[in-house]
């Protein structure tokens, strides 16, 4: 049951985040992106979502940093990487290393 | 559908001028950040984007302008070329700021097209329209001496 909703958390995600990709594609806005809706519906999975979000985040960083504090409560991002896609993903994979989120 | 035609149909200003594509899709930068020639990070007032210190976080034009004040550049009164400058036109929509276009030495513009290509255009308001809205200011700076 719990394998089920994992596959179905992350096909859902998977169809969000292509819809966010191309719905987001000509804006340079980073508000206007997270505040679209696919990206909204992907904060709303929650705590589930957390692991997808943190393995996307470090295989192909993105403007994940949104999500993954409003779902997490927490923002290890540093102020000095701030906007620099690689270094937040390398300040959210060592935060869910740290929380036994990934492996 | 070609790319070509395809940006063509989002940017129909594009159909009406020389126009080509510059570069790859890339998500590393933004227009703002190209727009001041850096494509480490993208330039955006939000918490996780970069924006120069001191400079207020808000999504306003006042923000924008304090933002490529940072680089040097003033507001000006029109794009046209004038040697020994270079321009920045900002684009805003219902009043916000969407995208931002810099003056090449030839008298074209480059603009980076979201999380897109960078693309030149002969017509700075090629890209204005639905997505980007018109260009609300032109901003000026001598240009550096070690510009490229």
């Amino acid at each position: 049951m719990v394998l089920r909703t994992q596959v179905a958390v992350r096909q859902r995600f998977e169809s969000l985040a292509e819809r966010w990709r191309e719905e987001c594609k000509w804006t340079s806005s980073l508000n206007e992106m997270v505040m679209h809706p696919a990206y909204q519906e992907i904060i709303g999975l929650g705590p589930d979502v957390l692991p997808i979000l943190l393995e996307e985040m470090h295989s192909r960083p993105d403007h994940w940093s949104w999500a993954l504090r409003a779902i997490s409560g927490e923002n290890p991002v540093k102020d000095e990487h701030r906007g620099d896609l690689k270094l937040m993903a390398q300040d959210w994979t060592e935060w869910g290393r740290q929380k036994g989120h990934l492996s | 559908m070609t790319t070509q035609q395809n940006l063509e149909s989002i940017f129909p200003g594009l159909q009406l001028c020389p126009w080509e594509i510059t570069s790859d899709p890339d998500t590393n930068y933004n227009c703002i950040a190209w727009a001041v020639k850096t494509t480490a990070k993208p330039w955006w007032p939000n918490d996780f984007g970069y924006w120069p210190a001191g400079v207020p976080r808000v999504e306003t034009v006042e923000a924008f302008i304090a933002a490529f004040a940072t680089k040097g550049f003033v507001p000006c009164l029109g794009g046209a070329v004038e040697p020994g400058f270079e321009k920045i036109a900002l684009f805003t929509k219902n009043g916000l700021p969407t995208n931002a276009a810099r003056q090449l030495h030839d008298g074209q513009w480059t603009s980076k097209l979201g999380q897109q290509h960078d693309i030149t255009h002969a017509a700075c308001d090629a890209v204005a329209g639905e997505i980007y809205g018109s260009v609300t200011m032109y901003l000026i700076r001598s240009i550096p001496p070690d510009s490229d």
